[in-house]
């Protein structure tokens, strides 16, 4: 067992009988993670705050049904999502302009400094188009390329995560791929 | 690493998936290779999905200021104090409807000076009321019950 998944446990225990410390440190754990898969999904920092926050207090509500053998976070993942998901459908008719004008706000480029303002204006552009193919993607594609590409999880991450084999990780980052090049193609 | 069988082709495409997430072991590293000579339509992809990933590498999303983290939790314990609150509340002014309400009907019912017409009125617009709100607490329930997303394929 990971020395990450004791520590979890013995937390998890304290926070089933109502210990609310040892539940802030499972969120200080957490939280950074939780905060950017929710960007991910809802593209709003604000929404995302919220949403991530809402998605502990959830689980704290429902901890006492949680296994603590197994992994906190792939469990309080599927709270999350569906957090975001209950907020996409409540918001359906803004989503379109959220992705419209979040990718401006929310990206940034790993190595801005050393490119020249032109190139620089032209690489922000094509990410800012990526963003948006992204967001378009049927949602268990973008889910697949927000975690590997944004969230920089392996394969073997997120088949634990998504409790689905590595063979469906690779093959929905294959479709998705493919989809995104498709509609680059003359861009890259 | 992958775990089901396959066709060449479409174990062509997962290899290529694999070496560009650089989880690609020396040995399918060679398969690839070879399946990439055998299909030249996959070695076209190949190259796009490799431009796509050198421009994804380089986009991150923003951090929020980290002043946000210190104060994260501290509104996620307000939150859960709050709803143990409202809860409390809820159930509080609960009690206090279902008094209220069973001592106007009994005093009502008492009351000879009131016309049998209004007695009638009042308690059916009360037996009304009450039916409401039980169906919309059994309407809350049974979605609260059957998650709405559950057919979302994993």
């Amino acid at each position: 067992m990971e020395i990450d998944t004791i520590h979890d446990r013995a937390l998890i225990l304290s926070s089933q009988k109502g210990d609310k410390q040892a539940f802030g440190l499972i969120v200080k754990r957490y939280m950074q993670r939780a905060y950017f898969v929710a960007l991910g999904f809802v593209g709003v920092h604000e929404d995302a705050m919220d949403l991530s926050q809402e998605a502990f207090v959830r689980s704290f509500k429902a901890i006492k049904r949680f296994d603590p053998e197994k992994k906190f976070f792939t469990w309080f993942y599927q709270i999350l999502r569906n957090c975001c998901y209950n907020f996409l459908r409540d918001q359906k008719k803004n989503v379109y302009a959220f992705s419209e004008i979040s990718g401006r706000q929310l990206l940034e480029l790993r190595d801005e400094e050393s490119n020249h303002p032109d190139s620089l204006f032209e690489k922000r552009e094509l990410a800012e188009c990526i963003w948006r193919t992204i967001q378009e993607l049927p949602e268990n594609e973008k889910e697949i390329i927000l975690l590997r590409e944004f969230q920089e999880m392996s394969y073997r991450e997120i088949a634990d995560l998504l409790e689905i084999p590595m063979g469906t990780v690779m093959s929905r980052l294959y479709t998705a791929r493919k989809k995104m090049a498709h509609q680059f193609k003359n861009k890259l | 690493m992958i775990d089901q069988p396959l066709d060449k082709q479409e174990r062509c495409h997962l290899l290529m998936m694999a070496e560009i997430d650089g989880e690609i072991s020396p040995s399918e590293k060679e398969e690839l290779q070879r399946l990439l000579k055998e299909f030249p339509d996959c070695l076209s992809d190949f190259q796009s999905f490799k431009q796509l990933k050198e421009v994804t590498n380089k986009m991150a999303l923003k951090k929020p200021d980290s002043e946000i983290w210190e104060t994260y939790w501290y509104s996620i314990y307000n939150r859960i104090e709050r709803s143990l609150a409202w809860l409390i509340f809820t159930v509080g002014v609960g009690i206090l409807i279902v008094y209220g309400v069973v001592q106007l009907v009994s005093d009502l019912w008492q009351d000879t000076n009131i016309p049998l017409i209004l007695k009638l009125g009042i308690f059916g617009t009360l037996l009304g009321l009450f039916i409401l709100l039980i169906s919309v607490i059994r309407e809350k329930l049974y979605l609260k019950k059957n998650e709405r997303y559950k057919e979302v394929q994993r």
